[in-house]
């Protein structure tokens, strides 16, 4: 065997091997790409390797140990960052306090200036490279932890490479045919102090043949995997996971869905999920977990990537955002049928949209791929209008109970649309015809017979229609009855083009988008329609009265609500630190109050809803939306990559006539740019006038094709039948709770009852059997008792069962000891001893409770 | 590093490249992969195409000598093998036969296990076990190779010269020097041959009268019974501090009383006196008294695995035994307890005119009680006693010795 040096027994190339992949490992956080490092990185490492190795060495008490290289890694990467931080000051001695201040403001975290940024990075990746160098070494020598040894440069090289602009994989190949001799020779030195142990005597060249050799491994093994090719993993099993990954999304869906429906219904209140659910609520707060997984690419003519809208909320919770159309929508329709809030529409049909919202709004069409499984909700840039596979639209919905709309030819497109062609049909029709059951009729039969088709159609959609005429026969008033869609109010929109609702391929989404520029929307006063009133002024009743104080004073000398929408948005990202790493609000307070006067720091939710509670206090109605920040080109799939962590959250806010309208409070989000060279372009807000009763006739009014069986019409109002059926009753998911929470609990116990008796001789397990239950009689073996004395204390203890204690006991000891071990008989008899035994244990617990 | 853990990072590192579409990983498992599956072969033929040859110098040594085994590995395959752990499971203490070995194709390697026996009794050596694997350590992979031998170890030897062994009270007889090639000059008559009969005893005369082969028998010399009774009752052992070499083996009454009972039939047996042995304990022994080469064998092969065991009186044993001995005999017991109980048997014997010495194994100041009250009394039953102080002793046996007979 090698000769020893007392230094390094396991050979002296070992540190050198290890000192090297660290250097190699701090090189390439030096030509990572990490801004401009202004310390030699690969330095601190090498320093840092041989520190960790000397300190080990040395054997130093270990907490000593560690507080020591805490100490001379900070000193020496501060040293070496004040050396070049001229900017700090002129001499050594000027420049030490300035950093110390600089580096506190960081920590409480103040954003440092530009010219900054660079001495943080530096200190922070010199800090890192040191403390993994330091580390490998110290596990390695101290510890004789190899793995961790190598694992720990390892780790950081891939991180850096993987973030490096330019992937440098020749570096990862030198870690690779560095390790394994490192490995090998250390794994030598290990055997080699077993043989020393074991006073086995061997070659005195053992270790250079063992360097040899792995060498040779190691060149054959980097140049076999360097000629592989790359991103096989990505070619045969990327498909393959994200079909699992879209399965168990699904699964996950469907079982929350079935959990909520079994619970009487979805309630928006009862355990939302985050806001990356895209789900009908959303509850804020908790570190913000995001991945680079992509999620959607898109494809637009639009120069650049848009934000994705995916949900909008109206209800703020005080804790969270959710949905307030399932309180509003009555889903049980007269026929005793269920139905959900959402109106099926076939490819291309544009859902009609009222000048109330697309002033100052161009179409745009975006090409949308979900991936990754994330094909259950339909994206559009902005407002949505039509789609060109079959959807599902969510939107809200008007309760009316003989609600009279006055109509003329004038106002018949202020009518909502699932009645302007009744009422178009009535303002073309002569109602001199005599008194009906709905109201005057028609004096010509033909038309009369139209209305009363249309009539048959509203009723298929539970609309009861009466109207009024003047004396000269021309309709003046409808009475409506029942409940009719808000198509300006679209929540969400999602995919019905497979039977489990999921997109498989692309689509293409037509959205309007605002042009709208800051000096039109400061003109667009206040006159909201009824919808958005009733639904986006809503504040929970934990809004404290110190958030509208706020508001108001933040928005002090704002003349219109735009003003107050960019001094609150300028506000908050001026004040909220961002932070993906906040802590839940303390039970029972508001989140916005907590993040504006306690916490002070969030991530998008906290400041979209900031904002969206603050201009709904100084009466502006705003509404939260989640979906996607804009994503980053990809030249190789010719589109915008939106990744898991493109996930975000802001605040739209109502301007009549322009509809829906984005701010962006999150700091470190540009702002939504709104250029005033675009005035000219925005659309007028107004609504044109109808040109003729004709074309009042013809217009194609929102007509979702009719998706339930009941209902025949293909153009009818569409109520989606909801899968809830007649409802589950309450007390199903407690029992089923309980009951599952009964059958883990015993799968546990199972598993832990068997899992000590797995490989034992069946004597053995009878007798360990034997063990727990005189445990549970409370007879505990001693630890001088032989299992005959057991035994005899288990017969004391519980004499009844004595007899099959002492006949488990005689079958093991036979077998255990015996010469022959316990033939089958005896075992069926032991076994049958251990049924009778098992069999008295009620008697056993309840005798030792007594006792 | 195992191949579940490497196996662990690899599976690790598959999930991050897929969920994460990390290309750069794939090489990375490849190549962890690959040095899997070289590892994975590496161990494999590691133990391929070998064979081991192992040989004894000889197969009974006293305590305190020296075996020698040597041990010869060969790699019949044009692979090199890297290292191959060669341990061995013999049960003999401190044999140390294992080595590492590092051997190119079709080579052998070949070494000598010295090893000084310090214990008596029957030893296994062998089976040997290799062990291999690849230079990593992810695979490791062992064979058994089920060569064994046994080896006895007969008690070591002591020098008794100072014991004064009883001859027998009858006249006309005198002790030989040497062993003789017969054991009396006066035939007392004939008997059919069997095998293993010397051939100087055949009658050729008498062969040739009767038609078959007849083999003479000689009245027995009156010097030559030697009846020697080993105290192996478990009352009286105790065991002793010595870790000296080459006499660490004495480190209880009960050796000393094996040894001591060896060394004397062993300078009986010389003396071509015929030797008996009782190994007094709850289940006690028996050798009849003969002065062959095999009775030579018989004694040491029953003293190589005597332990105490259980207790019976030395009263008991020498009773039992008064029925057989007479004025021809002599008798010796080897004791190392104190008590005297048995001493009135002795001088039973003594007063039928049977020789009786008593040699008390004395271990001083280690001993609970002294072994002069039991001293005084058998000399006044007139009984001959060696002391034989187990510290002093070892001055006589520090010497190899080794005559064993032949």
């Amino acid at each position: 065997m090698s000769r020893h040096d007392p230094w390094f027994p396991e050979g002296i190339l070992v540190p050198v091997l290890l000192i090297t992949l660290v250097g190699i490992a701090a090189f390439s956080v030096q030509i990572g790409g990490w801004t401009n490092l202004v310390i030699p990185i690969g330095v601190v490492g090498v320093v840092a390797a041989l520190f960790g190795t000397v300190i080990a060495k040395l054997r130093v008490i270990d907490s000593l140990a560690h507080l020591l290289a805490l100490v001379c890694g900070v000193g020496l990467v501060s040293f070496m960052v004040l050396l070049q931080a001229d900017i700090l000051g002129e001499s050594l001695r000027d420049r030490v306090k300035p950093l110390g201040l600089f580096l506190v403001d960081w920590y409480l975290g103040k954003r440092p200036p530009d010219d900054h940024e660079d001495l943080l990075i530096s200190m922070l990746m010199g800090v890192i490279v040191w403390l993994v160098g330091y580390l490998a070494s110290w596990t390695l020598f101290r510890r004789g932890w190899l793995l961790a040894g190598v694992a720990l440069p390892g780790f950081l090289l891939l991180m850096n490479l993987g973030y490096a602009p330019e992937p440098r994989p020749w570096m990862l190949a030198l870690m690779v045919a560095l390790a394994i001799p490192l490995c090998a020779r250390y794994y030598l030195y290990q055997r080699e102090r077993t043989w020393a142990m074991q006073r086995m005597a061997g070659p005195r060249d053992l270790a250079s043949r063992f360097i040899v050799f792995s060498t040779v491994i190691a060149l054959l093994v980097t140049g076999l995997s360097w000629r592989a090719p790359s991103s096989w993993s990505q070619q045969a099993f990327q498909p393959l996971f994200r079909e699992f990954s879209q399965s168990l999304t699904h699964t996950q869906e469907r079982a929350s869905r079935w959990l909520e429906d079994a619970a009487g219904g979805r309630s928006s209140e009862v355990e939302a999920g985050p806001y990356t659910s895209f789900d009908n609520a959303f509850s804020i707060g908790g570190p913000l977990r995001l991945s680079d997984e992509p999620e959607v690419l898109v494809r637009t003519d639009a120069g650049r990537g848009p934000y994705l809208t995916a949900h909008h909320y109206d209800v703020y919770t005080g804790r969270g955002w959710s949905s307030g159309i399932d309180e509003q929508f009555e889903s049980v329709a007269p026929n005793g049928k269920t139905y959900s809030p959402e109106l099926t529409f076939r490819a291309n049909q544009g859902v009609v949209l009222s000048g109330d919202v697309t002033g100052g709004r161009v179409e745009q069409t975006m090409e949308v791929t979900p991936l990754n499984g994330n094909g259950d909700v339909v994206f559009s840039s902005d407002t949505y209008s039509s789609a060109n596979i079959r959807t599902a639209v969510r939107m809200s919905w008007r309760q009316l109970e003989d609600e009279p709309f006055a109509i003329s030819r004038e106002t018949l497109l202020d009518l909502p649309p699932d009645l302007q062609r009744i009422g178009g049909l009535l303002l073309q029709s002569d109602l001199t015809g005599g008194q009906g059951k709905t109201g005057p009729q028609a004096a010509e039969e033909a038309r009369q017979k139209e209305i009363d088709a249309e009539l048959e159609k509203l009723k298929g959609r539970f609309l009861t229609v009466r109207w009024t005429a003047s004396a000269d026969g021309v309709v003046d008033t409808l009475y409506v009855t029942g409940q009719i869609p808000v198509y300006d109010d679209v929540e969400a929109v999602f995919p019905r083009e497979t039977a489990d609702g999921r997109v498989s391929g692309s689509y293409e989404v037509t959205s309007l988008t605002s042009t709208a520029d800051a000096a039109s929307l400061m003109q667009a006063g206040q006159d909201y329609p009824g919808w958005v009133s009733e639904r986006y002024l809503q504040l929970s009743d934990s809004v404290t009265p110190r958030t509208t104080d706020l508001a108001m004073k933040v928005t002090a000398g704002a003349a219109t609500p735009y003003e107050q929408a960019v001094l609150i948005e300028e506000y908050l990202r001026q004040t909220i630190v961002y932070d993906e790493n906040v802590t839940e609000p303390p039970p029972g307070a508001d989140v916005v109050d907590y993040v504006l006067f306690e916490q002070q720091r969030g991530y998008c939710e906290h400041y979209s809803s900031a904002m969206t509670v603050m201009m709904r206090a100084l009466g502006v109605p705003a509404r939260t939306v989640v979906g996607y920040y804009p994503g980053q080109y990809d030249e190789q799939d010719g589109g915008y990559v939106y990744r898991q962590r493109n996930a975000h959250a802001w605040t739209e806010v109502f301007f009549p006539g322009y509809g829906w309208i984005a701010f962006e409070p999150t700091a470190g989000r540009p702002l939504t740019e709104r250029d005033a060279t675009q005035v000219n372009e925005v659309t007028e807000p107004t609504p044109e006038p109808l040109a003729s009763e004709e074309s009042a006739v013809e217009t194609p009014v929102a007509s979702p094709v009719a998706d339930a069986p009941a209902i025949d019409e293909p153009l009818g109002p569409s109520l989606t039948p909801s899968d809830q059926g007649g409802g589950r009753p309450g007390w199903l998911l407690p029992v089923g709770g309980a009951l599952l929470v009964v059958v883990i609990g015993a799968g546990f116990a199972w598993m832990s009852w068997t899992w000590k008796l797995r490989g034992l001789p069946p004597s053995a397990a009878m007798f360990t059997r034997l063990l727990r239950l005189g445990r549970l009689a409370g007879v505990s073996p001693g630890a001088t008792m032989t299992p005959r004395e057991y035994a005899d204390a288990f017969s004391r203890s519980v004499p009844a069962a004595g007899k099959s204690a002492r006949q488990i006991v005689r079958v093991y000891e036979l077998d255990q000891y015996g010469p022959d071990g316990a033939d089958a008989g005896l075992l069926a008899s032991a076994g049958e001893a251990w049924r009778r035994l098992r069999g008295q244990l009620p008697r056993m617990i309840f005798r030792r409770r007594r006792t | 590093m195992g191949a579940f853990k490497l196996g662990i990072l690899i599976a690790g590192l598959f999930v991050v490249a897929v969920v994460y579409d990390w290309s750069m990983l794939d090489k990375l498992i490849i190549a962890l992969v690959a040095l899997v599956v070289i590892a994975w072969i590496w161990s494999r033929l590691s133990l391929r195409r070998l064979g081991l040859t192992r040989s004894l110098s000889s197969d009974r040594v006293r305590a305190g000598e020296v075996v020698t085994e040597e041990l010869t590995l060969r790699n019949h395959s044009r692979l090199p093998k890297l290292w191959i752990e060669v341990r061995d499971h013999s049960s003999l203490p401190a044999h140390q036969a294992g080595r590492v070995v590092s051997m190119r194709g079709r080579a052998a390697e070949a070494w000598t296990a010295e090893t000084r026996v310090r214990h008596r009794g029957r030893f296994r050596l062998g089976p040997i076990s290799v062990h291999s694997g690849d230079p990593l350590g992810i695979f490791q992979t062992k064979k058994l190779i089920p060569v064994a031998h046994e080896l006895v170890v007969y008690p070591m030897a002591v020098d008794v010269s100072g014991v004064h062994l009883p001859a027998a009270t009858m006249s006309g007889g005198a002790m030989h020097a040497l062993n003789p090639a017969v054991s009396s000059p006066t035939v007392a008559g004939l008997r059919d041959y069997t095998p293993g009969d010397p051939l100087n005893r055949i009658s050729w005369s008498a062969t040739a009268r009767r038609g078959t082969m007849m083999v003479k028998e000689f009245d027995p010399d009156p010097t030559s019974d030697l009846w020697i009774i080993l105290d192996l009752s478990e009352g009286g052992q105790m065991d002793l501090p010595n870790d000296e070499e080459p006499t660490g083996a004495l480190d209880s009454v009960e050796e000393y009383i094996v040894a001591i009972g060896g060394s004397i039939a062993d300078r009986a047996l010389a003396e071509g006196r015929k030797v008996g042995l009782v190994v007094n304990r709850a289940m006690p022994v028996r050798l009849d008294a003969d002065n062959s080469q095999r009775q030579w064998f018989r004694i040491f092969e029953t003293l190589a695995t005597a332990n105490a065991f259980g207790d019976r009186s030395l009263t008991e044993a020498i009773v039992a035994e008064s029925r057989r001995l007479t004025r021809t005999n002599g008798v010796v017991v080897v004791t190392g307890s104190p008590e005297t109980d048995w001493v009135p048997a002795a001088s039973a014997l003594v007063q039928r005119q049977v020789p009786v010495t008593a040699v008390l194994v004395d271990a001083g100041p280690a001993a609970p009680r002294s072994i002069s009250p039991l001293s005084e009394e058998l000399a006044t039953a007139r009984v001959s006693v060696s002391r034989f102080p187990t510290h002093a002793a070892i001055a006589g046996a520090r010497e190899p010795v080794s005559h064993l007979a032949t």
